[in-house]
């Protein structure tokens, strides 16, 4: 689950948009992967790593796709966009219900992500988590550095700072908002893939996670890859912690109502952006 | 019922010609007091005295689906009330709604008495099923109908009063203030999803047998719930035309469209806001308690975030900001859900979502806004 939030809500951070993390876009990453052993069953080993970017092109051309059609014609009416993209994952449910079946789709876990890494007697993390957890770190990393080092991370940057002076200076900003779109569907289809070797792929994949993701963009503070990154690590933990004590849907209760009040002191998250771009 | 309303409606329009203005002033509502009227008078006519082999006949089940369609069409209103006109999306009203539910729902438990499969007179069944040997302290009071009643306001008010108090004092809006009313439904759902709640768990409470002594299965009692309802519905339609028209309602919508500027003008936006989420919050409540009477379950999924974001896509199809647009999209998506659930299953979700695209898309006033241009344009069309 913490991981999950973490690469969802950086994704979420890269579009900007609450509303435009639908969980059907991870959906579609899942499926890909589950596509991709389908198509190279003497491989599944090297299988996941074909799924990667894979999922991230499918995932990226939806979410392209997605904000060509209909999100650029609702920007600054963010209610309207999560209202839109609501009906919009209704959609892509059914869609990968009828294509795929409403069952849940086994995905195999390849030889070399399995096993144990026993620390001692009580102690053990399975592999593939801990493989996760670096995949997730070092594509944090990347999405940061897309961010802060990249022509098109200075684009993004500038755009969803000031709009309107960043296209006077000549910054297409139509195709901005569409990779921008497109780079934060594709981050969600990889936390697809990564989830597809957690829990079952099945059409109602993301849903249980939805409340989780929002609730860490809200921590965290909109438009702040670190802020996420902290706030899904946080929120993780602490879920975690107090699970032996209160059990697993108290501790969950517990945090919300801890959001709800911490929402109180900080309105805008724990990094909140700064400036006029805040105001708008 | 109708004379109240015009009479409300009058007070706004002012003093002379009060009738004539009211319509003139508000003629969707009109038209839809006029239906509510025509329901309350035709429904028991075809159900009760047209005989069961006529053609004209209105099955018991037509009208538990009719007055389904009615308590969610308050709940839908009861959103508008806060979305259209205050600017508050609220992604969690169904928690208000399944709270009322639940509220009437334990009276009706524990009128169940002896009667249960247990047979135990103080305990509803699921908690001798659990093995519970005492009533929880919150199940005590619900025995009587005065006091349920008043907990179907008490309890959804108040959770707005405290939640809506905390969120606005700080300023939440916008999109936090969507999500953070989703992680209260959320929330609640786990909640009553739990067995040592005391709620029932998963199958929450349905087997009613009466209520007030009168059986919930004879065709009377339907109807006469039938009749509150339709009268509720009209009853609250008037209150929030009522409330929106009057200076405080100016206020309210001047909030939703500049709310820094009426803050500096003097006015306290907060407790505007405030007291416009709890009276929508009492509607959804009462709204709850009579779906659950009518439909005899209430159980957690009520809760369910899906839930209360379909009570917006109602809203949003029908016309936000009209309240009778609620209402005609209540009716509208509800009836379409019966008819293609029924007909064609996996058509729904298709048609659902693409509904809503479009909607958001191309027709930010709903279905009721199409006909209001429409009727514009043949006004106009007509004049020349």
């Amino acid at each position: 689950m913490r991981f999950r939030s973490m690469l969802r809500s950086a994704a979420c951070a890269a579009a900007r948009i609450a509303g435009s993390c639908s969980p059907a876009v991870s959906a579609l990453g899942a499926y890909s992967t589950y596509v991709v052993q389908l198509l190279m069953p003497q491989h599944i080993g090297a299988s996941i790593l074909v799924a990667i970017p894979v999922a991230f092109l499918v995932s990226g051309l939806a979410g392209i796709a997605i904000e060509r059609g209909i999100v650029r014609y609702l920007y600054g009416r963010p209610l309207e966009t999560l209202l839109a993209t609501f009906g919009l994952s209704l959609i892509l449910q059914q869609a990968v219900r009828d294509i795929f079946s409403a069952n849940n789709r086994p995905v195999e876990t390849p030889q070399w992500l399995a096993g144990t890494l026993q620390i001692n007697d009580v102690l053990a993390i399975t592999y593939n988590r801990l493989y996760i957890i670096g995949f997730t770190f070092a594509l944090f990393l990347l999405l940061l550095a897309v961010l802060k080092k990249t022509r098109l991370g200075l684009e993004v940057r500038a755009v969803s700072q000031n709009r309107a002076m960043a296209k006077a200076m000549g910054i297409r900003t139509e195709w901005v908002d569409a990779m921008t779109f497109g780079l934060g569907s594709g981050v969600a289809g990889i936390a697809g893939v990564a989830l597809s070797q957690l829990t079952n792929v099945g059409p109602n994949l993301g849903q249980s996670y939805i409340v989780d993701s929002f609730m860490v963009v809200v921590f965290g503070g909109v438009g702040n890859v670190w802020g996420t990154e902290i706030g899904g690590n946080a929120l993780g933990v602490v879920n975690k912690l107090l699970e032996p004590y209160a059990g697993a849907v108290l501790a969950k209760i517990l945090v919300l109502v801890f959001l709800i009040l911490f929402i109180q002191r900080r309105p805008r998250g724990l990094f909140p952006q700064r400036g006029r771009a805040a105001e708008g | 019922m109708n004379d109240s309303v015009v009479g409300n409606s009058a007070v706004v329009a002012g003093n002379g010609g009060g009738l004539r203005k009211a319509i003139r002033a508000d003629r969707g509502g009109t038209v839809l007091l006029g239906v509510l009227l025509a329901i309350a008078v035709l429904v028991p006519a075809l159900n009760l005295l047209v005989p069961a082999d006529s053609v004209l006949h209105m099955s018991g089940y037509a009208v538990t689906l009719l007055g389904k369609y009615m308590t969610y069409a308050m709940l839908a209103m009861a959103v508008d009330l806060v979305w259209g006109y205050c600017g508050i999306l609220s992604l969690g009203h169904g928690a208000f709604f399944a709270l009322g539910g639940y509220a009437i729902g334990m009276y009706l438990m524990r009128e169940i008495g002896s009667r249960g499969v247990y047979g135990n007179p103080l305990l509803p069944d699921f908690m001798v099923f659990l093995n519970w040997t005492e009533l929880p302290w919150f199940w005590h009071g619900f025995n009587s109908f005065p006091f349920a009643l008043l907990m179907v306001f008490l309890v959804p008010g108040s959770l707005a009063l405290v939640f809506g108090f905390l969120a606005f004092r700080s300023r939440v809006s916008g999109v936090y203030l969507s999500i953070i009313t989703q992680a209260l439904t959320y929330a609640l759902m786990l909640a009553f999803f739990r067995n040592d709640m005391g709620f029932g768990g998963n199958n929450g409470f349905t087997d009613f047998k009466d209520v007030l002594g009168f059986n919930l299965q004879s065709p009377g009692t339907r109807m006469v719930l039938f009749l509150l309802t339709a009268a509720a519905l009209g009853g609250s339609y008037s209150l929030c035309r009522y409330i929106i028209d009057s200076r405080a309602g100016r206020v309210i919508q001047a909030v939703r469209d500049a709310e820094s500027r009426a803050r500096f003008l003097g006015y306290r936006v907060e407790s505007y806001k405030l007291w416009m989420f709890v009276l929508s919050a009492l509607l959804a409540g009462l709204a709850g308690a009579l779906y659950v009477t009518q439909i005899g379950i209430i159980n957690p999924s009520e809760f369910s975030p899906t839930n209360s974001i379909e009570i917006v896509i109602w809203v949003a199809i029908g016309g936000r900001g009209t309240l009778y647009g609620a209402v005609v999209g209540a009716f509208l998506v509800n009836y379409a859900k019966t008819y293609f659930t029924a007909a064609l299953p996996s058509m729904w979700l298709y048609a659902l979502g693409a509904l809503f695209v479009i909607v958001t898309l191309f027709l930010p006033n709903g279905v009721v806004g199409l006909l209001g241009a429409r009727g514009r344009k043949y006004r106009r069309a007509t004049a020349k």
